[in-house]
């Protein structure tokens, strides 16, 4: 059978980040889920799909990383709004520094001239 | 930020139960943790960019649930087809496939409606049920005899021998109590074989309702 090449799609690859993403943008502040939403979008993460950002927010709320609290309206269904825990901090960080020593090993493979400009620049 | 029309939240609110549907094989407090929320986000995003942007509610319900670390649904495409229980969740998959070309040829505002309203009057549904099972139930222990609403409502000369109207009211209780947690059961995700059981016997039962209307002694007493 033969082979296919894969190329980069950042659909997948937003769903391995999407987490790190989730909690960077919600350190910023507290935000509702459509907030946080466009919020991720307005940082260039057009393909997010809001599902998958409830989701995840459902997620890192059940392992402790979240809090939410609920703010009602009068014009309509309340809006659920999400922090970010100490926890949620250390994971964050944890995660960040995961992502960095991610991206400078792809940087070294993809493009080696480039990532040797930056290391001697830094 | 521009406030959604009224017609929109009614669409919102649809559109989440269809969410919920598909979440139904879900505890009731993992749902709500999933659907908390739900309405106000999906407001804000048909406010931005109209109730096109509503993606069919199964994979968005399948988008939510996979992202929350929730396993799939119960025989949808996330299961094991190399298990020797492959045939069965073969029908699993032609019966989900059968309810989504269904959905995506009546799909529509009205449709959407109609579907959230008989969401609401599912439980209504599974009481039925349990009456058409206990009207079988007193066609074969009364013969040709007519068939009563309440169990305490038959004549007394109808009963056959060993059976009164305390075993009646027993069976009738037994059976929508039966029918009500089978309805339970149901909602959260079936598989084959009971899921092609409940099939059969839904099937049946509404088939049935008619027919023991007809029979029903005191139908325009209670009627009208």
């Amino acid at each position: 059978m033969r082979g296919s090449i894969r190329f980069v799609d950042a659909t997948q690859l937003l769903k391995g980040v999407l987490d790190v993403a989730v909690l960077a943008v919600l350190d910023e502040d507290d935000g509702y889920g459509y907030d946080v939403v466009r919020r991720l979008r307005a940082a260039g993460l057009d393909q997010v799909g809001d599902a998958s950002v409830y989701g995840t927010l459902r997620r890192l709320y059940a392992s402790g990383a979240l809090t939410s609290y609920v703010v009602p309206s009068t014009e309509g269904p309340h809006r659920k709004y999400y922090g970010i825990t100490p926890l949620g901090r250390s994971e964050l960080k944890r995660q960040r520094d995961e992502w960095v020593l991610f991206t400078q090993a792809i940087d070294r493979l993809v493009d080696p001239d480039e990532a040797d400009d930056q290391g001697r620049v830094r | 930020m521009k406030r959604p029309e009224p017609l929109t939240e009614v669409e919102v609110d649809d559109y989440v139960q269809m969410v919920r549907l598909y979440l139904g094989d879900l505890d009731d407090q993992t749902r709500d943790e999933l659907t908390d929320g739900l309405p106000a986000d999906l407001a804000d995003l048909v406010a931005d960019h109209g109730t096109e942007a509503l993606a069919d509610p199964e994979v968005y319900a399948e988008e939510l649930r996979a992202a929350a670390g929730l396993d799939p649904r119960p025989g949808t495409s996330g299961t094991d087809h190399s298990s020797p229980r492959r045939l069965l969740e073969h029908s699993d998959a032609l019966l989900d496939e059968a309810g989504r070309r269904v959905w995506r040829t009546v799909d529509s505002r009205a449709a959407r409606t109609v579907a959230s309203y008989a969401v609401d009057l599912r439980p209504m549904w599974w009481l039925v049920r349990g009456q058409v099972a206990f009207w079988a139930w007193q066609t074969a222990t009364a013969g040709q005899n007519g068939i009563t609403l309440l169990p305490w409502q038959r004549a007394a000369e109808s009963f056959k021998d060993g059976y009164s109207e305390t075993v009646d009211t027993v069976v009738w209780l037994v059976v929508m109590a039966l029918s009500l947690r089978v309805g339970r059961m149901a909602r959260r995700g079936l598989r084959t074989p009971p899921r092609l059981w409940l099939l059969a016997a839904n099937s049946t039962a509404a088939l049935s309702v008619l027919y023991f209307l007809d029979r029903l002694e005191n139908v325009y007493y209670w009627l009208w």
